[in-house]
């Protein structure tokens, strides 16, 4: 199978996008499949997420040529997240500088894609790319770099509103730029069906785009304290509701 | 009555008297689940064993010792298999069949047999509320794979009219209860090897 670029991504923050990255990285990973978590957010989280201090990898693989020298040099910021089958490239707030360099430079909406091509030699499954909630270029050639794309968006109305910009800017891509990819889902998160904002945004979620929303994650504590001691979910409590919940996601991408 | 917005439907008043670009959504490719390519199934069918008769308990112990060494469940089975068939050669694993008061076939286990089929008798002359009974071994049906030819024939001799005569399902039960057992009083060891893939990445960057 070729290796499969997978995008977390929506303009709106605090949504879910860097636990649903991690979560899915490294259930992917559990599963047998060798992963690269490519962390596209200037705040570095994914990093710091998997127990690993935020790095300017991304902004060399972003700004750098392919040549040997160069090819050489951008590998060596690949890092062992510590789990079997789970690599990590870090980014930090250099990333910013990175996209304004992107931009300055005009380069294509491919130059992500052409960036990372020299990772699909390298026995993958995945390459995963956790985003920033923002756009201004690099999400943007993140989405188009991508074969698939998954929207997760918090069950409340602004966030649900998000969503729909997300969706615009990858149809504008795919009319305009010739995307390829498609979307994988919405993923609704912060799910809590006792209330009853989080069940009429569920509903209106699923009144819109139909099958295409994933099954939800509902609101867990343990997903923050994941992040805090820098375990994933499937290392803190493989057991709770919220490793089930990731699990059926992993589950689901491995159909796609 | 609530007055929450839709946020895919309600639009301000004034943005309803401007021109309504068309459907970004409609437009939108979402992606299809990929058919799943049964190539590599084709290509080692002759590796693949179907069993009738095995006892499900050790089917569910082999399934254990899979997730526990991450080795596949096929590769487990036909080590304990091996190891059962090597045992049985060096007079190690005693098996005497005997003959079926049910079939005109031999078996191995004709205790067990012979209790359920007296137990469903004297319960199905009842008309009493009882317990659900469990499909009989024969019903289930067992699957693996990564078996060499010379595995699978050697059982299949075994079992056949010339060797022990036997059901198939029967002989491999004996087997596996005999290694798993030997397995789990540490008299048997199973060390899994790292398979080799291409994925040198990180041997590039730093551990």
């Amino acid at each position: 199978m070729p290796t499969k670029v997978i995008c977390i991504a929506n303009q709106k923050g605090g949504v879910g996008k860097t636990t649903t990255a991690v979560s899915l990285a490294h259930g992917l990973a559990l599963q047998s499949k060798q992963v690269l978590l490519l962390d596209l957010d200037p705040q570095g989280q994914s990093a710091t997420a998997l127990g690993r201090n935020p790095e300017p990898g991304i902004f060399y693989l972003l700004t750098m040529g392919t040549s040997a020298q160069e090819t050489t040099f951008v590998n060596s910021w690949v890092r062992s997240s510590g789990r079997e089958g789970l690599t990590l490239y870090p980014g930090d707030q250099q990333t910013m500088a990175a996209q304004t360099v992107l931009n300055a430079q005009n380069r294509p909406v491919s130059a992500i894609r052409n960036a990372i091509s020299r990772f699909f030699k390298e026995g993958l499954d995945y390459i995963i790319f956790d985003t920033a909630p923002s756009v201004g270029g690099i999400q943007e050639r993140a989405v188009w770099a991508s074969d698939l794309v998954i929207v997760p968006t918090a069950t409340e109305f602004l966030s649900a509103d998000g969503v729909s910009k997300v969706m615009q800017m990858m149809s504008i891509l795919q009319e305009k730029k010739n995307w390829k990819g498609a979307l994988l889902g919405v993923l609704p998160t912060f799910y809590d069906e006792q209330t009853r904002e989080s069940k009429a945004t569920m509903e209106s979620l699923e009144g819109r785009f139909g099958s295409s929303v994933l099954p939800p994650i509902h609101r867990a504590t343990i997903l923050r304290e994941c992040a805090a001691s820098g375990q994933t979910i499937f290392e803190t409590d493989p057991d709770s509701r919220a490793a089930d919940e990731y699990l059926t996601l992993t589950k689901r991408v491995l159909k796609f | 009555m609530s007055n929450r917005r839709n946020p895919f439907e309600d639009k301000d008043p004034l943005e309803v008297l401007l021109p309504k670009p068309p459907d970004i959504y409609e437009s939108l490719r979402v992606a299809e689940p990929r058919r799943r390519n049964r190539n590599w199934e084709k290509e080692h069918q002759n590796q693949k064993v179907v069993y009738r008769g095995v006892d499900p308990k050790l089917v569910l112990r082999i399934k254990e010792i899979t997730k526990e060494i991450s080795v596949p469940e096929g590769e487990i089975a036909r080590f304990f298999l091996e190891y059962g068939l090597s045992a049985y050669g060096t007079g190690e694993l005693d098996l005497t069949p005997y003959p079926n008061p049910e079939r005109l076939r031999m078996t191995l286990f004709p205790s067990t047999n012979w209790i359920a089929s007296q137990k469903t008798k004297s319960s199905s002359a009842r008309k009493t509320r009882r317990k659900k009974i469990n499909p009989p071994f024969w019903k289930v049906i067992t699957t693996w794979r990564n078996f060499s030819p010379e595995v699978k024939s050697e059982i299949s001799d075994l079992a056949s009219e010339a060797g022990l005569g036997v059901p198939m399902g029967e002989l491999v039960t004996a087997l596996l209860h005999f290694s798993l057992n030997a397995y789990d009083r540490d008299l048997l060891k199973l060390e899994p090897v790292a398979e080799m893939n291409n994925h040198k990445l990180l041997e590039r960057g730093e551990i």
